[in-house]
């Protein structure tokens, strides 16, 4: 009789406990960081580093999410993060295919050539390739065959590094064990 | 069990990718433009500096030499989980570990990139290894819940 008491009362509690928020503006967020880390010359160095750029997007994504939690709301689960990581990931290689396409169309190879004069202005060493890398990206040309293809190849490094960004998401801003909202 | 196997199995054929690379990229034909192709993979993930990769058959691997010790660490440390991973997860919160593993990154880059001391291979073997150990034990058990639970379903 008491089982079937309690049973009832968490039934009526979920009943009553808000839905979640829309989990696409955070990841909408988190994916454009991530497109800025890619597109911003200068910034894009940063995802040199095992895509950092990517894990902090799907990272942030899920702080801005938890954020947006109250405690009446059901609490933050490990499948919310990943999914907000992949939301980030594909979100951000669509945008920053767009926003280089559009730099480019606007300005030229203007971006290449900022990111250049910024790191002789850092003074920063850099390695005898980063010319030869330089020069080669001074050359490329926009087409939008070579935008597809770049959205597909920046497609399985974003979704994977966000999604893992996601978890380290989870591990930093799940619900602690004696929070009454968490499960 | 099963979805510790699995997860090092994924982990590992990663880490097999990176080292097959070079060995691909210094074969003929197919086997070459098979490497290519992973070059190309591998190329939003990291810079490929030459100067800054390991080299097997005169080839560089797809990804730079801390980038391919936080992926081996990475697997050392599912491999590591269960005997010490858990311990230290249990003793320590994930944010403690989180800094304690890019601790020694950002000190290594902040100090070569002040021209204080150059980063070598040594120093970036070390702090990516660590960082990807580190990483390993707060992420093992939430991809092992993720495989799991997916599994289930």
């Amino acid at each position: 009789m008491i089982l079937v008491h309690t049973e009832l009362l968490l039934l009526i509690q979920n009943k009553i406990m808000e839905q979640k928020p829309d989990p696409l503006m955070p990841a909408l967020y988190g994916g454009l960081v991530i497109a800025a880390f890619w597109a911003v010359p200068g910034l894009n160095l940063i995802n040199c580093f095992c895509c950092a750029g990517v894990l902090f997007g799907g990272l942030l994504s899920v702080y801005l999410y938890a954020r947006d939690l109250r405690p009446d709301m059901e609490p933050l689960t490990m499948k919310d993060c990943l999914r907000l990581g992949l939301y980030s990931g594909v979100v951000a290689s669509v945008a920053a295919v767009a926003i280089n396409l559009m730099v480019t169309m606007v300005f030229g190879n203007v971006a290449i050539e900022m990111m250049e004069r910024i790191i002789r202005k850092m003074k920063l060493e850099m390695p005898p390739e980063f010319e030869d890398m330089i020069s080669e990206a001074k050359r490329q040309k926009i087409s939008p065959a070579g935008a597809v293809v770049s959205i597909v190849v920046y497609l399985i490094p974003n979704t994977m590094f966000a999604a893992l960004g996601g978890l380290i998401g989870w591990s930093l801003f799940k619900p602690k064990a004696d929070d009454s909202t968490s499960r | 069990m099963r979805t510790r196997l699995i997860l090092i199995g994924a982990v590992g054929l990663w880490c097999c990718l990176i080292v097959a690379t070079p060995l691909l990229a210094s074969g003929e034909g197919g086997l070459r433009i098979a490497g290519r192709a992973l070059y190309v993979f591998f190329s939003p993930v990291c810079h490929q500096w030459d100067s800054h990769s390991f080299h097997l058959c005169g080839e560089k691997f797809p990804v730079c030499i801390r980038c391919s010790a936080i992926y081996f660490g990475f697997l050392c440390g599912i491999v590591l989980y269960p005997t010490l991973g858990r311990k230290i997860e249990q003793r320590f919160s994930a944010r403690t570990i989180w800094i304690a593993a890019a601790a020694g990154m950002i000190i290594d880059v902040a100090l070569s990139t002040a021209g204080i001391s150059d980063s070598s291979a040594v120093t970036r073997v070390f702090t990516g290894g660590v960082f990807g150990i580190l990483a390993a034990f707060v992420l093992t058990s939430l991809l092992q819940e993720l495989i799991g639970s997916s599994s289930v379903q």
